[in-house]
């Protein structure tokens, strides 16, 4: 390819070297791409501004014989919000892990682009939480992942039917009659089936008018999160983080903020630490005896 | 077998070093078979004894030979203010400005959550452990200017702030010798914000 350009989000950085960064792009024109960039690391380089995560910007790349390289690079938007904020860095990070994780390497697709970067713009603005739910269904949506909801997945009876259970390994909602499809699917009230369908189609800019109950973006969260952690087969790391974050904020409006002398942030960690275990148990074992079941079907 | 059995071993050693490829090693090898049997004898003590006679500083967490550090027991040194940086490194380098006459504070790293590296792999708990007796008043976060540093900064004035403990963190600008033309909009934000008369 030689010297190329792209147009680019950056998903992540690691270091390598004395002060060069591999850096994980995402750009528009040729999907997720791996770059050096030469002696970022150093004050005086002038890409440094512009591989910072998240940022979105001009490259210019050349390609190497393993691995490509920044020559140059403009800084569009650097997202600084994103980054003077400790709620909003734990989503991106979370958004940024969940597209690396699922898309393959130098496999063009622009509409997850436009999704990433409409959904960091809108972070600065809307409901953190609640775009994190719109961004998982969407990508689901554009990978072809998307859940099934207006049928039953096994079925095929016409939703909404009064109790619903929502199958994480089976990607879809089932009828009473097949709830024995997957012992372990979890509730899914009417209104969370509702909020997921209008997450499916709705313009993101107009997220803020949905008005939910907590119980609601529970259930989506735990719907949403297992549904993905079944297609990416791995833990999300930025998860951990982001729980705790969370928690940690819900401390401090119900008023527990005196007890920050006490390590109450570092005991969260740890107890956010466990949910996510628990989580990653719950899928292994779903998985276990879905397999089993399929054997026994045999 | 290319080489002598020793030295095909001291080649596999030293190409386990950042930065030394095969060729590197190789000839790092041979400079050392050629230097005499002293240097190499003292090459080989000092790897021996920076592993065995250096430990972490039970309370500001640097890499240090006695245990409180020298800059924690110096009594000429202010004990009202802590500096937290990153890496050891970190210290050396403010160190070498001979501005900054506090105490540090070592994390051991930065947030990181794609990297799984959160708060409670860093040594926080032991910086807050420090705030308890009441002699620090100033803590200044002197972490690395970027994302993954930014965070851990915001995440540590989070804790400090509600103790009643003064919380700085360095500033932004632009480098000594850097051009104005390739600096990023937000170094040139803050550097902006930060001006001062002259």
């Amino acid at each position: 390819m030689g010297i190329y350009k792209a147009e680019a989000i950056v998903l992540r950085s690691r270091k390598l070297n004395e002060a060069d960064n591999l850096i994980t792009l995402f750009s528009r024109e040729h999907g997720k791409i791996h770059a050096v960039a030469k002696g970022v690391r150093k004050p005086k380089s002038r890409k440094r501004g512009g591989v910072q995560l998240f940022t979105h910007g001009k490259f210019l790349l050349y390609a190497g014989k393993s691995l490509d390289h920044i020559t140059q690079c403009e800084s569009k938007n650097s997202f600084a919000k994103l980054v003077g904020d400790l709620e909003l860095f734990a989503h991106a990070s979370y958004l940024a892990e969940i597209v690396d994780g699922l898309l393959a390497e130098n496999e063009p697709q622009e509409e997850v682009y436009l999704l990433l970067l409409t959904s960091l713009h809108l972070l600065e603005h809307h409901n953190p939480e609640l775009l994190a739910r719109a961004f998982e269904v969407r990508l689901a949506n554009l990978l072809g992942y998307s859940p099934q909801l207006t049928e039953c997945v096994h079925c095929g009876k016409t939703m909404p039917v009064k109790q619903i259970k929502f199958s994480a390994a089976l990607g879809g909602v089932l009828c009473p009659a097949c709830w024995g499809q997957d012992s372990f699917a979890s509730r899914c009230s009417l209104g969370t089936l509702g909020a997921l369908q209008q997450l499916q189609r709705m313009d993101l800019r107009r997220l803020g008018v949905l008005k939910l109950t907590p119980e609601i973006r529970r259930e989506m969260e735990k719907i949403l999160r297992l549904f993905l952690s079944y297609r990416l087969e791995k833990r999300l790391k930025a998860l951990d983080f982001l729980q705790m974050i969370s928690e940690a904020r819900d401390g401090y409006t119900t008023g527990s903020l005196a007890a920050t002398k006490d390590d109450v942030f570092l005991e969260q960690g740890k107890e956010a630490k466990s949910w996510n275990e628990d989580a990653a148990n719950e899928v292994a074992e779903r998985q276990d005896t879905l397999g089993r079941n399929v054997t026994a079907e045999n | 077998m290319y080489y002598a059995e020793p030295v095909a071993k001291l080649i596999e050693e030293l190409a386990k070093l950042p930065g030394i490829g095969p060729k590197t090693a190789q000839r790092l090898a041979f400079h050392l078979l050629n230097s005499p049997r002293e240097e190499g004898v003292a090459l080989a003590r000092a790897i021996v004894e920076a592993k065995d006679k250096t430990r972490y500083c039970s309370v500001c967490c640097n890499i240090t030979e006695q245990d409180p550090c020298h800059v924690c027991t110096d009594t000429a040194r202010k004990r009202g203010i802590l500096c937290v940086v990153e890496e050891p490194r970190d210290v050396v380098a403010l160190e070498k400005t001979r501005e900054f006459k506090g105490l540090y504070h070592v994390l051991h790293g930065a947030i990181s959550p794609m990297d799984g590296i959160g708060p409670e792999n860093l040594r926080i708990k032991e910086l807050l452990g420090r705030m308890g007796d009441g002699t620090v008043q100033e803590v200044v976060l002197a972490t690395n200017p970027n994302v993954e540093g930014e965070a851990t900064a915001m995440y540590i004035a989070r804790l400090l702030k509600p103790m009643g403990i003064k919380v700085t963190r360095i500033a932004h600008g632009l480098p000594v010798g850097g051009d104005l033309e390739y600096a990023d909009e937000v170094t040139l934000i803050r550097a902006f914000e930060g001006r001062r008369e002259i």
